[in-house]
């Protein structure tokens, strides 16, 4: 896909019902299956520690983050490690999609419906060709709430 | 801007802060030796230079602010100009203003605009004095040009010789880690070679250990910053602090060169403005309160640096009162940190030691530099934090010594591993007195329910006792009827904390902890376990807090009248041949099970097998090498100052707290006797009996 100049490039994933996008140039990599020490005391959607090749990060749910229910247990999940200020951090999403072209142009504004603590989150919506939503999670922001 | 312009930034803001410490440093000095020639000269560069990168960088606002200084010690350097205490004063303020305007720049990108006029006025006073035609006609000549262009020479060749590069700190962090890593690795294999019994594997795993040995030791060595990257800053700091004050300070500064892990080095270097501070404000006294008592009326502070087997001693002594040990204790009783009793039990030394009380303020009245009852107990617990230690020793009228005492290195940490509730936890080894497992009927006997708050009875003490799942709020099974539990000690706070399990020491690479979990106040850090796995390690200052321990100096019975300070403790063992030994724990590095076939005889002394290195075992009577191959033996290790020496025994015993008056064995150099639990034992003497033995001479 060349046409990638003008446009803009997301990852993106299944978080519940919802389609997330990450831009791509944040996205390190994607793993599953990943070994997590829980960190006690913490925030409930810091699900602990993930050592990555000798770097230590936080790990953090998507789906606790955008509000939704916790996952089964049992169900399998992918991290995303993204590059945030300064360190790097694992997003924990349901299922890893496909890479989405998009116009910068057509991105539209997050409607004040949208509950405050997930909008915050958030950078810009788009509207994709088969009607689905794709929101896009800003990664400096996804732990800003929590943040210490 | 683009990165090689922020490199070029980068490296001005770098080099020109560096030029403002020594220049500070030489300015304080210049008021001693106002009229040596070499150091205007160096004061004369170190300006120079800042002027110079600014004007190439295009920032003219600093740039005419260095100029103005650079007229001033023109002045002085061609002696037009008188040196006045006032000029350095004027000098001092104008490192202050470079300083600002180093960090707008480094905030911003941009200057903060022009200088401020009242500190340009104030240089331009100096010289306007001078017939002006002299500065102008200065500057116009030939000699004056070349002069400035001399004083550039050296520091061009300089640059040309440099054999040293300046180096990313972030980049060293991530060496270090990398590093840790490996020698995590190192230990997998290492367990794999056991298993291969010989072959490839092991030779392969001799030589892994022998290479990352020597990585480790360089990268450690490559972390290794001079003491005097943060000492240099006191005498200013002090000179200031006394001026405000109406007192006068100078501050003498040795071993500037002795090199620290940057890590320590910035603990080190929180602690000494916290004593410097401490020592001006309460240590020194006022110029008409020195002259009454025939002292100088300058107040003397000395901050020395030395080297001693693998750690750092950095001695703060001053001339000033001293501190009154009855006044600290009856300060610490009206406080309620310790009962009457408690305090009438402690002897001077003891009591001086109070001044590291959590909440302890010594000054009647809170002064707005220090003494708010912070301050001495924080500057003990950074230390701690990367394995270090304070004490203090005064004479009454004569002034006051602090001995600071930290690692070379903080990089690798000994912990103790901990299970509770299915996690694992490390527990920094220096802060654990001893484990103690309690079977049903002992804790019967010696947990008593207080109020919901359990406490364990030890030997006499009663001491707090929390439970680690309980604190973490992880939920667990039902307790068992047995209890394992560690005796901690966290900056003179003693508790014990019960947990499901014990497991192995091991050394670990502390690491900050991440974003979202930083501000837990029970976790130290995280690190990364041999088997790859993150995992967290306990702050017990921070977790004895969340705990709700107070602070309080615990009722301790008579035999043990100390928890304050470090009350020896005492390891004792059973010998090869059945004697009991005793030896002081503050001679024990660690405590290790290994198998016989990791001993070995060599021909003048017989060694073990020992991780990077082959240690020496120190030979009391018995032939411990030979004897049956397979089991496995307690090797106690030693650190002494020659090294450290391995010491075979048949078993460890026990941890003993108390102060104990040991007897000399006549004819046994090395070696006393001691009671403990109305029994008799040995007590050893590691460093004599090194010193007698043959091999390590």
């Amino acid at each position: 896909m060349t046409e990638a100049v003008a446009g803009k490039q997301y990852c993106s994933f299944t978080v519940g019902e919802l389609m997330v996008g990450i831009e791509a140039t944040r996205v390190r990599e994607i793993l599953t299956d990943q070994d997590v020490t829980p960190v006690p005391l913490a925030p409930t959607s810091v699900l602990g520690l993930l050592n990555l090749r000798g770097e230590l990060m936080t790990v953090v749910d998507a789906r606790q983050r955008l509000g939704l229910s916790k996952r089964d247990p049992d169900q399998p999940t992918s991290h995303v490690i993204v590059s945030t200020e300064g360190e790097a951090l694992s997003l924990v999403v349901d299922a890893e999609n496909e890479i989405i072209d998009v116009d910068p142009a057509t991105a539209q504004v997050v409607p004040e419906t949208v509950r405050s603590e997930v909008r915050m989150l958030l950078s810009a919506i788009y509207e994709l060709a088969d009607g689905t939503l794709l929101l896009v999670l800003d990664p400096d922001r996804a732990l800003s709430l929590i943040a210490t | 801007m683009s990165d090689d312009d922020d490199e070029i930034l980068q490296a001005f803001l770098e080099e020109s802060r560096e030029g403002l410490d020594q220049l500070e440093l030489d300015l304080i000095e210049l008021e001693t030796r106002p009229r040596d020639p070499a150091l205007l000269a160096q004061i004369y560069r170190s300006v120079h230079s800042i002027k110079g990168t600014c004007g190439f960088l295009g920032y003219r606002g600093l740039e005419a602010l260095t100029h103005r200084g650079e007229d001033v010690l023109d002045a002085l350097r061609a002696g037009r100009l008188a040196f006045a205490p006032e000029i350095a004063t004027s000098l001092l303020r104008l490192s202050d203003a470079i300083r600002t305007f180093l960090n707008a720049i480094e905030t911003t990108g941009e200057e903060c605009g022009e200088a401020d006029p009242a500190i340009l006025a104030e240089l331009a006073a100096h010289v306007d004095q001078l017939p002006a035609c002299a500065v102008a006609a200065e500057r116009l000549t030939p000699a004056g040009g070349a002069a400035a262009e001399n004083d550039q020479a050296p520091d061009l060749r300089s640059g040309l010789d440099e054999t040293s590069i300046r180096v990313d700190v972030d980049l060293l962090d991530r060496l270090m880690d990398l590093v840790g890593e490996l020698v995590l690795v190192r230990g997998t294999v290492g367990e794999l070679a056991a298993d291969a019994n010989g072959g490839p594997v092991v030779a392969c795993y001799r030589q892994l250990r022998r290479v990352s040995g020597g990585l480790l030791e360089c990268v450690m060595r490559a972390r290794l910053q001079p003491v005097g990257t943060v000492t240099r800053r006191f005498p200013r700091i002090a000179r200031d602090l006394a001026a405000s004050m109406e007192k006068l300070v100078s501050v003498e500064l040795h071993g500037e060169d002795v090199g620290v892990d940057r890590a320590v080095n910035e603990a080190l270097g929180d602690a000494l403005v916290h004593l410097v501070r401490n020592v001006v404000d309460h240590g020194i006294e006022s110029p008409a309160e020195r002259i009454a008592i025939g002292k100088n009326p300058e107040g003397r502070l000395r901050i020395a640096a030395s080297h001693e087997s693998g750690r750092v001693h950095v001695e703060v002594s001053d001339d000033g009162s001293g501190i009154d040990p009855e006044r600290l204790a009856a300060r610490a009783v009206s406080e309620g940190l310790l009962s009457r009793e408690d305090a009438d039990e402690l002897d001077a030394e003891r009591r001086l030691e109070l001044i590291f009380l959590p909440g302890l303020s010594t000054k009647a009245s809170v002064t707005a530099v220090s003494g708010r009852g912070v301050g001495m107990d924080a500057v003990r617990a950074n230390l701690e934090r990367v394995g270090g230690g304070i004490t203090v020793a005064s004479d009454m009228g004569h002034g006051t010594v602090f001995r600071i005492d930290v690692p070379l290195t903080v990089a690798i940490v000994p912990t103790v591993v901990v299970h509770s509730a299915g996690m694992r936890y490390c527990v920094p080894q220096a802060e654990v007195q001893e484990v103690v497992h309690l079977g049903p009927d002992r804790v019967r006997k010696e947990v008593s329910d207080v109020d919901g708050a359990r406490l364990l009875r030890l030997r006499g003490g009663l001491l707090p006792m929390i439970d680690l799942a309980e604190q973490l709020e992880v939920p667990r099974n039902a307790a068992s009827d047995d209890i394992t539990l560690l005796v901690l000690d966290a900056s003179g706070r003693r508790f014990c904390m019960v947990v499901d399990d014990v497991g192995e020491t091991v050394e670990v690479v502390v690491k900050p902890l991440t974003r979202g979990i930083r501000s837990i106040p029970v976790f130290a850090g995280a690190t990364i376990m041999s088997d790859g796995r993150a995992a967290l390690v306990l702050d017990l200052d921070g977790l004895a807090t969340t705990a709700g321990l107070t602070t309080t100096v615990q009722a301790a019975p008579a035999e043990e009248p100390s928890v304050v300070g470090d009350a020896p403790s005492w390891l004792v063992a059973t010998g090869t041949g059945g004697r009991r030994l005793a030896l002081t724990m503050s001679s024990v590095w660690r405590l290790e099970r290994l198998t016989r076939d990791q001993l070995q005889r060599g021909s003048q002394t017989d060694v073990i097998d020992y991780g990077d290195a082959l240690l020496p075992l120190l030979r009391l009577d018995d032939d411990i090498v030979s004897g049956p191959d397979a089991g496995e033996v307690d090797v106690i290790i030693c650190d002494c100052t020659a090294g450290r020496v391995g010491l075979v025994v048949e078993s460890i015993e026990d941890i003993v707290p108390g102060r104990l008056v040991p007897s000399a064995l006549p004819g046994r150099p090395g070696m006393a006797r001691l009671e403990l639990d109305g029994r008799l034992a040995e007590l050893l003497d590691v460093e004599a009996l090194v010193a007698g033995a043959e091999v390590f001479r």
